[in-house]
């Protein structure tokens, strides 16, 4: 007699041959994720190293980075620009590519990171919706570059404690900014996985003697610090000198890094370094919470008809024109600030000055494409 | 009418249609919805996006799913039945005092693990029983319970949609214990007061006695307490003790519950286990829908929608949707509430001026706190009602008035947040 | 370290959902549900996710 299979477990094993497929098909998609985008180095990079070269624990790990060496030869000071710190604020990742692909200092030393949270670009953050990738058209084709979490992927550092509490000061936040590379500042050599990179980070900058770190980040369109510089109080000067030279260009504030918010670059690396640690914010409408449909193009243009909207009910700390605020208009803030600490900067060491880098003007006009490399 | 309001629609109208007409769980409702939604987008069905919506609740999940075991454990050892024959002896004389401690039992772990969950699960179902053989009624005794639980997620030291709305504007979880006492206290004692009092003012102790099983207590003693003290002494120093090392609430509940095992009646584990995941999964399914759902809504510009349009109404609106829609959007989940809406709503009143910055936050999260009795998610409601063998809609009609003097607290506060501004130090 | 030991209890838990999803006569709906905290369950206990 053959036996009948009972209707439940039937279904039951349906549902699991379903859950499996998912599971292979789910697993293909999320591990696309873990691709870099192409960088292609250009004249100025003398040197590529990882990160991993200065606090060695770090090798083999997914927070280990490239860090791009651009020496120009003649004695001076030495500077060092973050990008992606936190991969969810692509103009940062962007205007540390295009210093990779472009800049040639004519004195001192540049040290970029494009992808200072390395890990936080293999993942994005639930219920955001954001695209994996963006894609930017340069003079001959279209890149791909890689839109990432604000935070550590869980698959590196997991479970998050309910609390987070910074480990030099006690300050207690919220859970998930456990995996907040811009709140584990300076970071410990034996603490969690993105302790560990703060903590390399800031090896770096102290073995390097690097004189100036500028930490490049977005923000929400809504949020209160936007459009702005944050200097810790030894940066202050440098970032009203710098001030003072854009603000023809740009809308911008300067503002002093609060004593009582630990766990921040401009805070931390400026106390436990002797570097002048200075971050800069933009505003990103896709990181905000009043954008419309989430997709490349609101990336790229940042054009959103909420934010606008939003702008003429007053809800705003920056005007939000009806097209957009582009990415190329916010790299073009990044650049034309980062070149001018360097020319504002008189330190004992020398000069430092990033030569060949467009004007404020010619990155809006021709698109942050046209000063990237193409695909190769 | 913009697209994404169409979305929107969509969205809710097909969740609604499945959930009420098609009567499918909301768990599949929600996953509709979410389908919906991303279909009227033009996003076809995009996988990735509705299961990477469902990974802001995997933590929730195991907490959840720890806490059953651990309730489990504790029921099925005696520990549960002994506890109330104590409590009812020792207190039954001082019926209000008596209520106000419960009361702070069912707040405990809702204060120090910030999750109303938690706080149903384990203390909410070791008081229920109580109240339940002091004369309280099924429905009131789930509403009570369901209240405490929710006033004990609000409390401090641990208030998770605080931290959500302060993290969106860089505000450091600092100063939040006063306003937080401030609101949640008086509500509590309103609450139980106004549900309970009224059925136990003559308790009689000899018929207490007879339903009380004194058997267990009896036979073994204070260690079948020690599960229950290990669990609530671990939660504390995790949190007292910056340096102790963090377990975190699920693996907490699961050391607690492996030893309830040895201290009590012997029972089948393995069976009670399933049995307790049994009841667990539908819960945790409704998760996995909620996120997909808030995923797709964020995809689509749903989520922006909203937002915008309680802007585009102006400072009063903004007061009004936060003691409306913040408490509304709790249906679908109460932290998508202080991430979606609180953190844009507290700019707004910051810069609107006059206001006390952390007092404000703290309602606002008060506020949010309250969604967990919305159904049909109701994280904290529809646990308290399984707890009470009710269907959640007997327990909700005795929430509503506690939930409106809750609200008006919070506008009061709100409104004088100035005034309270001491309270922040 | 408690990384291992959070997805042993993740292996514990999915363990128990796909147990009880086989065990006894289940209406379809309690099997969906079950099936939906599979795939999130599986993805990171292989930590895909
Ligand atoms: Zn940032």
């Amino acid at each position: 007699m053959k036996r009948k299979i009972p209707f439940h477990i039937m279904t039951a094993s349906i549902l699991c041959i379903l859950v499996i497929v998912l599971v292979v098909v789910l697993t293909m998609i999320f591990s696309q994720a873990r691709e870099a985008e192409p960088i292609y180095p250009g004249k100025g990079v003398t040197d590529v190293r990882m990160l991993s070269d200065w606090f060695p624990k770090l090798k083999g790990t997914n927070g280990d980075t490239e860090v791009y060496i651009l020496d120009s030869g003649v004695k001076g000071s030495s500077m060092l620009v973050l990008g992606g710190t936190h991969p969810n604020e692509p103009a940062g990742v962007m205007t540390a590519i295009m210093l990779i692909e472009y800049c040639q200092p004519e004195s001192g030393v540049l040290f970029v990171i494009p992808r200072a949270n390395n890990s936080a670009f293999t993942c994005t953050d639930p219920q955001e919706a954001a695209p994996m990738k963006y894609y930017i058209d340069t003079d001959n084709g279209t890149r791909w570059f890689r839109f990432g979490s604000r935070a550590t992927n869980p698959t590196d550092q997991w479970p998050d404690s309910e609390v987070y509490v910074h480990a030099s000061s006690g300050q207690q936040l919220s859970g998930s900014e456990t995996r907040n590379l811009n709140r584990a500042y300076p970071g410990r050599e034996d603490g969690n996985f993105t302790e560990k990179i703060a903590f390399g980070l800031t090896e770096l900058i102290k073995r390097e003697n690097i004189q100036i770190t500028v930490d490049l980040h977005e923000a929400s369109p809504e949020y209160t610090t936007v459009n702005a510089i944050v200097a810790h109080e030894k940066a202050l000067d440098l970032a009203n000198l710098t001030l003072w030279m854009v603000e023809d260009s740009m809308k911008i504030t300067v503002e002093a890094s609060p004593t009582n918010l630990h766990g921040l670059s401009h805070r931390e690396l400026g106390d436990s370094t002797n570097t002048l640690a200075l971050l800069m914010e933009t505003a990103n409408a896709s990181q905000g919470r009043l954008h419309g449909r989430m997709d490349s193009d609101l990336v790229v243009t940042g054009k959103d008809k909420f934010y606008t909207r939003a702008y003429g009910y007053g809800a705003l700390n920056v005007d939000y024109p009806a097209d957009g605020i582009s990415l190329s208009e916010r790299c073009a803030r990044h650049i034309t600030c980062v070149k001018e600490f360097c020319s504002m900067y008189e330190g004992e060491a020398g000069l430092i000055s990033l030569g060949n880098l467009p004007s404020y003007d010619e990155i809006i006009d021709q698109g942050i494409g046209h000063f990237l490399k193409d695909p190769q | 009418m913009d697209i994404e309001l169409i979305c929107l629609l969509a969205m809710l109208g097909s969740f609604l249609l499945a959930n009420l007409l098609l009567k499918l769980p909301v768990s599949i409702s929600m996953v509709i919805g979410a389908v919906a939604g991303a279909l009227v987008g033009g996003e076809g069905i995009p996988l990735r996006h509705l299961f990477e919506g469902t990974f802001t609740y995997v933590d929730t999940m195991l907490i959840i799913s720890s806490a059953m075991l651990f309730m489990t454990v504790i029921q099925e050892s005696g520990a549960l039945e002994a506890l109330n024959a104590t409590i009812v002896t020792k207190l039954y004389r001082h019926p209000a005092l008596m209520l106000m401690m419960l009361m702070l039992v069912i707040m405990f772990p809702g204060m120090i693990t910030g999750s109303s969950t938690a706080a149903v699960l384990s203390a909410g179902a070791l008081v229920a029983p109580v109240l339940l053989l002091i004369g309280i009624p099924r429905a009131k005794a789930g509403a009570i319970v369901a209240i405490g639980s929710i006033m004990g997620m609000a409390a401090p030291p641990i208030n998770i949609p605080a931290m959500l709305i302060g993290g969106g504007v860089d505000m450091p979880y600092i100063g939040f214990d006063g306003p937080l006492l401030l609101l949640t206290l008086p509500c509590a004692v309103i609450s139980v007061l106004l549900l309970g009092l009224r059925h136990c003012r003559n308790l009689d102790a000899d018929k207490l006695a007879e339903s009380l099983d004194l058997e267990v207590g009896k036979k073994y003693g204070f260690r079948l307490y020690i599960p229950i003290i290990v669990l609530f002494v671990l939660l504390v120093l995790s949190k007292a003790f910056l340096h102790f090392p963090q377990l975190g609430t699920c693996l907490i509940f699961l050391i607690s519950a492996f030893i309830g095992l040895f201290t009590g009646r012997k029972f089948n584990f393995w069976d009670k286990a399933l049995k307790a995941m049994d009841t667990t999964i539908p819960v945790l399914a409704k998760l996995m829908g909620v996120g997909m759902f808030i995923q797709i809504m964020t995809l689509v510009g749903a989520r922006g929608w909203i937002v915008v349009s309680c802007l585009s109404l102006g400072i009063t609106a903004v007061y009004i949707a936060s003691l409306t829609i913040m408490p509304a959007f709790g249906a679908i989940s109460s932290y998508g509430a202080a991430s979606v809406l609180g953190v844009p709503f507290l700019l707004v009143l910051i810069q609107a001026g006059g206001h006390n910055d952390i007092m404000v936050a703290s309602c606002l999260s008060f506020l949010c706190c309250l969604g967990d009795l919305m159904p049909p998610t109701a994280l904290a409601g529809n646990y308290a009602a399984q707890i009470v063998q009710l269907k959640y809609k007997f327990v909700l009609k005795y929430c509503v008035v506690p939930f409106l003097i809750c609200i008006a607290i919070a506008l009061a506060v709100l409104l004088n947040s100035s005034f309270f501004s001491f309270l922040t130090v | 370290m408690l990384m291992y030991v959070y997805l042993a209890i993740v292996a514990f838990i999915l363990l128990l959902v796909v147990v009880n999803m086989f065990r006894k006569r289940k209406n379809i709906f309690y099997q969906i549900d079950a099936a939906l905290v599979m795939v999130t369950l599986i993805l990171r206990l292989l930590l895909v996710k």
